[in-house]
C-alpha cells in the first residue's frame, strides 16, 4: 500500500492470488472495481478489508457474502422500485435487511464453497418470501394474463383466484371508483381495494396474499416452478438465472455456475456482446485469424471472472442528480486502488455538485488531487472515462469514451504547463457582455487542437471584447505546435519509447521564443491604431490558412522598420517558424499578432 | 533530411543578404515591393526577373547568391520559401547598411 502506482508490477502469476488485482482489460476491470464498490456498500468493508476477508477465506467471502449482497443490491434497487403499495414496501425493506446477514452454518462448513453457496442462497429466498408474493399480487393489476401452456397446480390455483378477484373488481367498478375518489380513466390498484372496508374483492386479496406465504413457508419451493428468486437484469439476460422461466433449483444450479465461473459448466463461453453491451458480437469480432471472440477458457488464470462481469454495472458511478451529465460513468485505470479511489471522490462530489457540468472538468480535477498525493504519471497516461445514458438489450444511448492519450499525460504532469492550460478563456461572444468559454486542459485531453480557440480568443481581443489571456494562450499555441510536430513523426520512433519526455522542454523552449519574437514586436510597432488595422488583416490570412499572403503583409511592413537588431530576431522567427514550417505554421504567427494589440 | 533542408534555405537568406549589402536602401526597398508582388501572385516568371535584373546590376557581390539558387532544385510548392527566404535577406541586410 506505500508503495507509489509505478512501483507496482502486475504479471500474470499475481492473478492467481488472492488480493485484488486489475488485469488490464478494462470490462473486466470495471466489474471488479464493481464488486468491491458491492461490497463496499452492503457491508462497509474498505479495498483493504475486502482484500484480508478474500485472503483469510475467498470462498467465504464469493459464495457466501457476495451473492447475499447481490441479492440484497438487485432486491433492493431494481424489484423493491415495482412495488406501489407505501405500506408493503416499507415491511419488504425491513425483511430485505436481513438478507445481507451470513446465516449461521455448522463447524466445518465454513470451507466448503459448495455448503456456503446452499446456505446463502437458501438464506435469500427465505428473507424474499414478501418481496415475491407482492410481485405475483401485481399480477391482478394486469388487464391480461399470459397464459402458459403448462401451469403448476399452485400456479393454476393461483390463476383461476387472480381471475375472480379480477371479476369482482369488473363487477363492481363503480362503486370501488366511487370509496376510492377515482375518475374514469384512472387506474385501479390492488392495494388500494384492500383498504376499502366491507369489499369482497378486499377479503380474497388478503387471503391470497396470506395462502401465498404459508405455501412458500410449508411446501418445498425449490422443486415447484411457480416460485422463482425475483432476480432480474437489464444488462445481463444472458446469466441464465435471471431468465424468468427458471425455477429455484435451476436458479440456484445457475447461480452457482455462475460464481464459479467454470467455463466447461456455464452456459457462456465466450466474452462478448451477448455479456457485455460494450464488446463485439461473435460475428463482428474480426480477429478471426487468431480466435473467433474472446473465449472464457482464455481468462482462465482470473478467478471468480463472471462475478466481476456480473457487478460490470456497479462499478459505474450512477449519477441521479437532475442535471445534463451523463446517468452512468466511469474513471479508469489500470490500478484497483486508484480508480477505487477517484470513483468514490467522484460520486461524493457529484452529490455535492450543483453548478458545474463538465464531467471531464470534475474528474480531472479530482485526478490531478490525486496523482499529486500518488505522484503517478503511469495512471494518468492510461486512464480512460466511459459514460452511458442507457444501456440494455434494445438501446444503447450516449455511450461515450474518453482516453488520454500518453503524450498528452506527459503534458499536463508538468505543474507549470498545467497550470497555464487550466484556464477557461472565452472564444465566443453570445449576447452583449456573454461568452462562451473553452477550457483549454480539456480541449487538450479530447486531442483537439488548440490553435482554433486560441485565434478566436484573439479575435475577441482585438474587437476589444474580452481581454487577452495572454500567458495560457502562448502555452497553448507552444503545445498545440509540438503536437502537431510528434504527431507527424512515427508513432513507434524512439520519442515514443522514451515516455515523450523530451516535449515538455521543448514546449518550454517554444513558449519562450514566442513570447521573446511578440515581445520584439511589441517594441517595433508603437502605433496602436496602425496595428489594429494590421492586425485585423494578419488575422484573416491566419483564418484563410494563407500562409503566403501572412508573410507578404508582414514583410512589407517590416521593410520599413529599423528597430536595432530587433527586426533581425523577428527575420529569424519568421524564416525558421513560419517560412519554413509548412506543419504548424499559424501557431507561431498568432504570437506575432498578439505583439501588436497586447 | 529535415535538417538539410533548413539548411537550404537558411543558406540562400544568407547569400541573400550579402549579396544586397553594398546596395542602397531606396534601391532595395523598390525591389523589396516589387518582389513581394511577384510572390503574393505566385509569379514566378516575373520573381526571377526582377532578381535577376537586380543581380546584374550588382553582378560581383551576387554570384554566390546565383550559384546558390542554380544550385537548389525547387518543386512549384516551394516557391513560397525560396522568396520569402531571398526577401527576408534582402530585409536584413537593408537594415545593417542603415538608413540614406
Amino acid at each position: 500500500m506505500n508503495t507509489t502506482l509505478s512501483e507496482q508490477i502486475v504479471n500474470d502469476k499475481n492473478m492467481d492470488n488472492t488480493k485484488l488485482e486489475f488485469t488490464g482489460n478494462w470490462f473486466i476491470d470495471a466489474g471488479m472495481l464493481g464488486f468491491v464498490n458491492l461490497m463496499e456498500e452492503v457491508y462497509g468493508w474498505d479495498l483493504a478489508e475486502l482484500n484480508q476477508r478474500i485472503s483469510d477465506n475467498k470462498d467465504l467471502v464469493y459464495y457466501g457474502y457476495f451473492p447475499l449482497a447481490y441479492a440484497y443490491q438487485n432486491f433492493s434497487n431494481i424489484q423493491l422500485s415495482k412495488i406501489r403499495d407505501p405500506e408493503a414496501k416499507k415491511d419488504i425493506k425491513n425483511e430485505l435487511k436481513d438478507i445481507k446477514d451470513m446465516p449461521e452454518m455448522g463447524e466445518g462448513r465454513w470451507t466448503n464453497a459448495e455448503d456456503i453457496f446452499k446456505n446463502a442462497f437458501e438464506h435469500i429466498v427465505k428473507k424474499s418470501y414478501k418481496l415475491t408474493v407482492e410481485l405475483k399480487l401485481m399480477i391482478i393489476d394486469k388487464k391480461e394474463d399470459k397464459k402458459k401452456k403448462k401451469v403448476s397446480d399452485i400456479e393454476e390455483e393461483f390463476n383461476k383466484k387472480v381471475i375472480e378477484i379480477q371479476n369482482i373488481i369488473k363487477n363492481n367498478e363503480n362503486e370501488i371508483r366511487e370509496a376510492l375518489n377515482k375518475k374514469k380513466k384512472q387506474k385501479i390498484l390492488y392495494y388500494e381495494i384492500e383498504k376499502i372496508k366491507n369489499n369482497g374483492a378486499a377479503e380474497k386479496i388478503k387471503s391470497l396474499r396470506e395462502e401465498l406465504l404459508k405455501k412458500f413457508e410449508e411446501t418445498n419451493p425449490k422443486n415447484e416452478n411457480f416460485f422463482r428468486l425475483p432476480l432480474s437484469n437489464k444488462f445481463f439476460t444472458n446469466f441464465l438465472f435471471f431468465q424468468p422461466g427458471w425455477d429455484l433449483s435451476k436458479q440456484e444450479k445457475a447461480f452457482y455456475s455462475v460464481i464459479k465461473s467454470d467455463d466447461s459448466v456455464n452456459e457462456l463461453k465466450n466474452i462478448g456482446k451477448t455479456l457485455n453491451k460494450f464488446l463485439l458480437t461473435q460475428k463482428d469480432f474480426n480477429n478471426e485469424f487468431y480466435t473467433s471472440a474472446l473465449p472464457v477458457s482464455m481468462f482462465q488464470n482470473i478467478k471468480f471472472i463472471f462475478v466481476y462481469l456480473l457487478c460490470f454495472d456497479e462499478g459505474f458511478v450512477k449519477n441521479n442528480q437532475n442535471n445534463p451529465l451523463p446517468r452512468s460513468f466511469l474513471f479508469y485505470s489500470p490500478n484497483l486502488n486508484f480508480s477505487h479511489k477517484i470513483n468514490k471522490k467522484l460520486k461524493i462530489f457529484f452529490n455535492q455538485q450543483d453548478k458545474k457540468y463538465d464531467l471531464l472538468k470534475i474528474t480531472l480535477n479530482q485526478v490531478i488531487d490525486s496523482l499529486y498525493e500518488h505522484q503517478s504519471k503511469w495512471s494518468l497516461e492510461s486512464m480512460y472515462i466511459i459514460q452511458y445514458d442507457t444501456l440494455d438489450n434494445q438501446k444503447q444511448e450516449g455511450v461515450e469514451f474518453i482516453g488520454i492519450p500518453k503524450i498528452q499525460a506527459v503534458i499536463i504532469m508538468d505543474d507549470t504547463i498545467r497550470e497555464n492550460l487550466n484556464k477557461s478563456i472565452p472564444y465566443r461572444k453570445k449576447a452583449k457582455g456573454k461568452f462562451e468559454y473553452s477550457w483549454i486542459l480539456q480541449e487538450l485531453m479530447k486531442g483537439k487542437p488548440l490553435s482554433p480557440i486560441i485565434l478566436n480568443h484573439l479575435t475577441l481581443k482585438i474587437n476589444e471584447e474580452y481581454y487577452l489571456s495572454l500567458k495560457s494562450s502562448i502555452y497553448a499555441l507552444a503545445v498545440d505546435k509540438c503536437l502537431r510536430k510528434v504527431q507527424k513523426s512515427i508513432i513507434f520512433n524512439q520519442d515514443f519509447f522514451k515516455n515523450h519526455d523530451f516535449i515538455v522542454d521543448e514546449i518550454k523552449r517554444t513558449a519562450s521564443i514566442m513570447s521573446l519574437n511578440k515581445n520584439c514586436i511589441f517594441n517595433l510597432f508603437p502605433n496602436k491604431d496602425e496595428n489594429k488595422r494590421l492586425s485585423y488583416e494578419l488575422l484573416a490570412t491566419i483564418k484563410c490558412k494563407d500562409k503566403n499572403s501572412f508573410l507578404n503583409v508582414l514583410s512589407k511592413e517590416l521593410i520599413n522598420k529599423n528597430g536595432k537588431g530587433k527586426e533581425k530576431l523577428i527575420e529569424l522567427y519568421i524564416q525558421k517558424n513560419i517560412v519554413q514550417n509548412d506543419i504548424s505554421w499559424e501557431c507561431y504567427a498568432l504570437p506575432l499578432i498578439m505583439g501588436l494589440v497586447v | 533530411m529535415d535538417e538539410h533542408q533548413d539548411d537550404k534555405w537558411y543558406w540562400l537568406k544568407e547569400k541573400a543578404k550579402n549579396a544586397f549589402m553594398n546596395s542602397s536602401d531606396n534601391y532595395k526597398q523598390k525591389i523589396l515591393f516589387n518582389l513581394l508582388n511577384a510572390t503574393k501572385t505566385g509569379d514566378q516568371n516575373r520573381f526571377f526577373n526582377i532578381l535577376c535584373r537586380a543581380m546584374v546590376a550588382n553582378l560581383e557581390d551576387s554570384r554566390e547568391l546565383a550559384t546558390k539558387i542554380s544550385d537548389i532544385s525547387f518543386k512549384n510548392k516551394d516557391f513560397e520559401k525560396l522568396s520569402y527566404s531571398i526577401i527576408f535577406g534582402i530585409i536584413v541586410s537593408k537594415n545593417k547598411h542603415g538608413g540614406n
